[in-house]
């Protein structure tokens, strides 16, 4: 249970507060005013008032070829109606009561009001009218806990630290950490993206909170394609995620791209798979991260999914249910758990989430079983409610998603007796190696390996192996490429044998979910650490390439 | 052989130049050893600078520059007569043929390099698409019955050299921001405005193209538009979109701030009108078009039927191809499309340009003599009876040219002015039986339908209509109608032309992309066209009052 606390009061004093105190104003106007004869009345009204100043960088192959810098004002609206035992969220569908509008880059008081009086009126009556959609079809379980959670208390007023500043990124930067990839003359990529959000979001609603929390971002995306003459694209790709107004940020990067360039080459010098191969499989560094990112974040998250809208167009809205409480998704020993507040994540300032909660530390799993869940405000049976988890877009319902993940294991293994370890397991299979997988794809850059990639739209999936190694017992290291998971799904994780060396990333997270659809630097920070890790048995095949997709000119001379 | 046109300082090549030659040779080496040459490549680069200042209820909403670079290559292997961009029919026709939208480098120690890779990359992709496309096409020709228009793909021509970049362009934010602001609280003060918008933005497109040609063209235009906007809802949910905008080549051109408060103050007063006018019923009698809106009209339901390309393909209407010599509008009417006119009629024209985007030089393209039907838009995919391109072949990034309209201006030797088209409108409402005809002062738009298998009609969107009364009372204002009907038709019910002519500036979209155009025209009298009512919103108007009027119980300051 969440007790609202009264902290510190900075409101005075804000530069922008006459914006925001217009926006008060109408938010007041609307839950007062706002109504249609026989039909629901709005019970909560929230706004969240976006103001950032954002430059960006998009270097390729060492020159520029895109840049954006502006100053966003963005208002995100939330409308329900009715009350919190059935309102019109948790209904499939668009035109939910949820939206978003630009305000202007320079707004005033008069701008900003006249903006939310337009998108305030709109989502009401989209939320009327969601909330008979939802009335004529949704069969809700007996056990329904009520579709939103009203938090006793008193409201949470406060300001989190003042409008950070921070300098636009640099071209000469971008071009440089884009020039650093070019280390073979016929990439078909070698770009770097390079982005800085500093600002402010505020959280405004109808029970009186008034939360404004910095946005401090800078995050950088470098991306190598190559083509092999058997026609196969390989994508790598490195992400760089801190805050806005760090001083390191020069050296993690340079690194990042110089630790690419050498992963380029690597990986033009791999052969490809030739055949199947079903066995242990050691996921190490980066691809661990994505391991647990894939498979294990969405057993976590509780928000309860959406009760599809039958429609015209089929059936709208996501109807998987992934959270798995109480039940077992780790081996025994294993612990799973949300730090909360984590100053390490860079973006918009967690201590309190989307929907004004104080953001909580929760142990999700114990013994590699599930006690507890992600949590927004939107109630689940047999849990207690929010734990400040509650994260959305600006215009979508908040959902339980996890902010600084540590998964722990019973105990750690060195890399080097991981792998003699996993050799071992090999054997039972009669066989003399195992693969290392040490990096997957990154469905964020599908589109720039596939114009139409292939990406499974119902439910977790893992993204294919990239940086693989085929490790001999006699100590041989062969680089691979070309390989995919056959039948992979969240149960590898219960065949999890043995646990290695901690990794530690900021990843982009989308909030519905659908990584492909992220642009180089899109997504919510979030920090993941988790061990490397044998998983006992899996299938790894060759993937298909065409020659006819090989370059056939020369590539330029250098 | 080279044709050399000169405009202006000859500087020569823009700064990627070299870099598209070399790689164009380069190419065309690899493809000689391999053994198959495209019979024709262009390489051309759009350069694209925008600037846009935008002003909402009082304050900056967006003042915003950027700069783009995109990449474009003409591929074309096999021969003239057939070659891989040659339309595949049945289901090869789902072969997917992908002309890219490459964006390139534009700054940097190493553009040079980066453009060289980016080149590479997209001959690499579009030669081999082309050897995949030409294998299918050679199946199509084989098992399908033989095309009804013999004409080859493409015209080939000598080389072009020139070099005419356009003029820097300027616009001063310092100026503009609180002209923009002012004004945007001019249109907000509306009673009932409920969404209002005013920009200024230039656009600077230079593009850089060679060819196997020779060609070598450096050339562009710049566009400046002050555009305002004003959305209206009526009771009965009719959400009403009223747009006033000036088109210039120069942004020193634009109307000065007290010429257009004057227009943002009737924008919103011909809002509030409009909004209590009555929607009108279905209509079929005479109808005077004024002069914008006759451009438009005859945009729509002419021009983009004699697009070249269009009466070739199989699946269109190739509605006036029939018609050539024959008598499809009075006697006296001329209609040319002429892009090498860069102002007319007091204005700057959208449609001006100096080479079109398959690098023939702009020429003037008679469609229209005296009444009779002459000719056709052409781009370089020529007809059987017209082989040769007349400088039409546009598009934007990303898309094959297509043959478009440019500056399309309507013309009559026989013109009257303005009250006596009125008195011949209501005469022919009394010799119909009808008390009032209709006279449509300003059209926003249209589409039209060229092919077989849908009707091949147009529906042309009236945005301001006057009812005119046969027996006397005033003109009265109504909402709710767009323009119907099939082409032939339409044109054989002119009945007489004005005398002066009045600009329409916009984009024509089509499937070669946004365009800029320009229709000049008098006013059009017709016997008879067909109103039919206008789709319409069924929102409710905003429950509250706008917060600015609810402080001021209701009256806006």
């Amino acid at each position: 249970m969440i007790a609202a606390a009264l902290m510190g009061l900075a409101l005075a004093g804000e530069p922008d507060a006459p914006i925001l105190d217009a926006l008060q104003a109408e938010l007041e106007r609307s839950i007062q005013r706002l109504s249609l004869a026989d039909s629901p009345r709005i019970y909560d009204l929230r706004y969240k008032v976006w103001s950032v100043d954002a430059s960006s960088e998009h270097a390729s192959f060492g020159a520029t070829v895109e840049r954006e810098s502006r100053r966003t004002w963005r208002l995100g609206v939330e409308v329900r109606v009715g009350d919190a035992s059935y309102d019109n969220t948790g209904f499939g569908g668009w035109s939910d009561g949820f939206r978003a509008v630009a305000l202007p880059m320079n707004p005033t008081p008069d701008s900003a009001r006249a903006d939310a009086w337009r998108v305030t009126d709109d989502a009401y009556k989209d939320a009327v009218e969601q909330y008979a959609r939802k009335k004529s079809q949704a069969v809700l379980p007996a056990d329904h806990p009520g579709d939103y959670q009203v938090l006793a208390g008193p409201p949470v007023r406060v300001t989190l630290d003042a409008r950070p500043v921070a300098e636009p990124v640099s071209a000469e930067f971008a071009r440089q950490l884009s020039a650093t990839l070019v280390v073979r003359p016929d990439l078909d990529v070698a770009d770097a993206w390079d982005s800085v959000e500093s600002g402010i979001l505020w959280t405004l609603d109808s029970d009186g909170t008034h939360v404004a929390r910095r946005v401090c971002e800078h995050t950088t995306r470098l991306a190598a394609r190559l083509t092999t003459p058997d026609g196969a694209t390989t994508t790598s790709d490195r992400l760089v995620s801190t805050a806005c107004d760090r001083d390191d940020q020069p050296t993690v990067r340079t690194r990042a791209a110089e630790a690419l360039a050498a992963e380029v080459i690597s990986l033009a010098a791999a052969k490809p798979l030739a055949e199947d191969y079903v066995g242990p499989v050691v996921f190490l560094d980066d691809a661990a991260v994505d391991l647990f990112r894939s498979f294990l974040m969405p057993q976590l998250e509780g928000t309860p999914p959406e009760i599809p809208f039958d429609s015209f167009f089929g059936e709208l809205g996501a109807g998987l249910d992934l959270a798995r409480l109480h039940r077992r998704v780790l081996p025994s020993g294993w612990s799973v758990e949300d730090l909360g507040y984590d100053p390490h994540v860079p973006g918009t300032d967690l201590r309190f989430d989307d929907e004004g909660v104080p953001v909580q530390p929760v142990v999700a799993v114990e013994d590699g079983i599930v006690h507890d869940l992600w949590m927004s405000r939107t109630p689940r049976a047999g849990l207690d409610g929010t734990n400040g988890h509650g994260r959305a877009s600006l215009f979508g319902r908040s959902v339980g998603k996890a902010m600084s993940l540590l998964v722990t294991p019973p105990k750690r293994l060195s890399e080097a007796v991981l792998i003699r370890r996993a050799l071992k397991e090999a054997r039972q299979y009669e066989l003399d190696h195992v693969y290392v997988i040490r990096r997957l794809e990154d469905p964020a850059l599908a589109r720039y390996a596939d114009p139409e990639p292939d990406i499974p739209d119902d439910g977790p999936y893992l993204p294919g192996p990239l940086v693989i190694e085929r490790v001999y017992a006699d100590g041989r290291v062969e680089p691979v490429r070309g390989a995919r998971f056959a039948a992979a799904d969240r149960r590898v994780l219960r065949d999890v044998v043995a646990a290695g060396p901690q990794v530690d990333r900021v990843v982009l997270e989308a909030m519905d979910g659908r990584r492909y659809a992220l642009d180089a630097t899109e997504g919510s920070p979030t920090r993941v650490s988790a061990p490397g890790v044998i998983v006992g048995e899996m299938e790894v095949v060759p993937s298909r390439s065409d020659t006819s997709d090989a370059h056939v000119l020369p590539p330029p001379p250098p | 052989m080279l044709t050399l046109v000169l405009w202006g300082a000859l500087a020569w090549a823009g700064d990627v130049e070299p870099v598209l030659v070399a790689e164009l040779d380069r190419a065309t080496a690899a493809w000689t050893q391999a053994g198959e040459v495209p019979h024709y490549v262009a390489i051309a680069v759009d350069d694209i600078e925008l600037h846009k200042i935008v002003a909402r209820e009082g304050a900056l909403a967006n003042d915003h520059l950027e700069h783009d670079r995109w990449l474009d290559v003409d591929l074309r292997l096999g021969t003239p007569e057939l070659d891989s961009t040659h339309d595949l029919r049945g289901m090869s026709g789902l072969a997917n043929d992908t002309r890219s939208h490459v964006p390139l480098a534009f700054e940097g120690a190493t553009v040079d390099a980066a453009i060289h890779n980016a080149v590479w990359r997209e001959l690499d992709a579009r030669w081999r698409a082309a050897k995949e496309r030409i294998v299918l096409l050679r199946a199509d020709q084989a098992v399908r019955v033989a095309e009804e228009d013999p004409a080859p793909d493409f015209e080939p021509r000598t080389g072009v050299l020139a070099h005419q970049p356009p003029p820097p362009m300027s616009i001063d934010s310092t100026a503009w921001q609180p002209i923009l602001v002012d004004l945007s609280s001019v249109l907000a003060s509306g009673t009932h405005v409920v969404e209002s918008e005013v920009s200024v933005e230039g656009r600077r497109s230079e593009s850089t193209r060679v060819d196997s040609e020779g060609s070598r063209l450096v050339y562009g235009t710049v566009l400046v538009r002050v555009a305002l906007s004003a959305t209206i809802v009526a009771d009965d949910g009719d959400r009403l979109v009223l747009y006033r905008s000036q088109d210039v080549h120069d942004p020193a051109s634009l109307p000065d701030a007290a010429a257009l408060t004057r227009l943002a103050r009737s924008l919103v007063a011909d809002a509030e009108a409009l909004r209590a006018a009555p929607r009108a019923t279905p209509y079929t009698g005479p109808v005077l078009l004024l002069g914008r809106a006759t451009g438009v009209f005859v945009h729509e339901v002419m021009g983009h039927r004699v697009e070249g390309q269009r009466n070739k393909d199989e699946e269109e209407g190739k509605t006036f191809l029939s018609y050539l010599g024959q008598r499809v509008l009075p006697a006296g009417v001329d209609i040319v499309d002429d892009p090498t006119v860069a102002h007319l009629a007091g204005e700057d024209l959208n449609g001006f340009y100096r080479f079109d985007d398959e690098g023939v030089p702009a020429q003037r393209a008679e469609l229209v003599h005296d009444g009779l039907f002459r000719g056709f838009l052409m781009s370089r995919s020529p007809l059987a009876a017209f082989p040769h391109s007349n400088g039409h072949g546009r598009r934007s990034t990303g898309n094959a040219p297509a043959a478009r309209m440019g500056n399309t201006i309507v013309s009559s030797t026989a013109g009257k002015d303005l009250s006596t088209l009125r008195r011949l409108l209501l005469a022919e409402a009394k010799a119909q039986g009808l008390p009032f005809a209709y006279i449509v002062e300003e059209i926003d738009g249209g589409f039209t339908l060229t092919g077989r298998e849908m009707p091949n009609a147009f529906n042309v969107r009236a945005s301001r209509t006057l009812r005119v009364w046969a027996d006397g009372r005033p003109d009265e204002l109504v909402r709710g109608l767009d323009l119907v009907g099939t082409p032939l038709a339409a044109f054989q019910n002119v009945v007489a032309v004005g005398d002066t002519q009045e600009v329409f500036n916009g984009y024509c979209g089509a499937e070669s992309g946004w365009v800029p155009v320009s229709a000049v025209a008098p006013a059009m009298l017709f016997r008879r066209l067909e109103f039919q009512i206008k789709e319409k919103e069924s929102a409710r108007p905003p429950l509250l009052p706008r917060p600015d009027a609810d402080r001021n119980n209701g009256s806006r300051s």
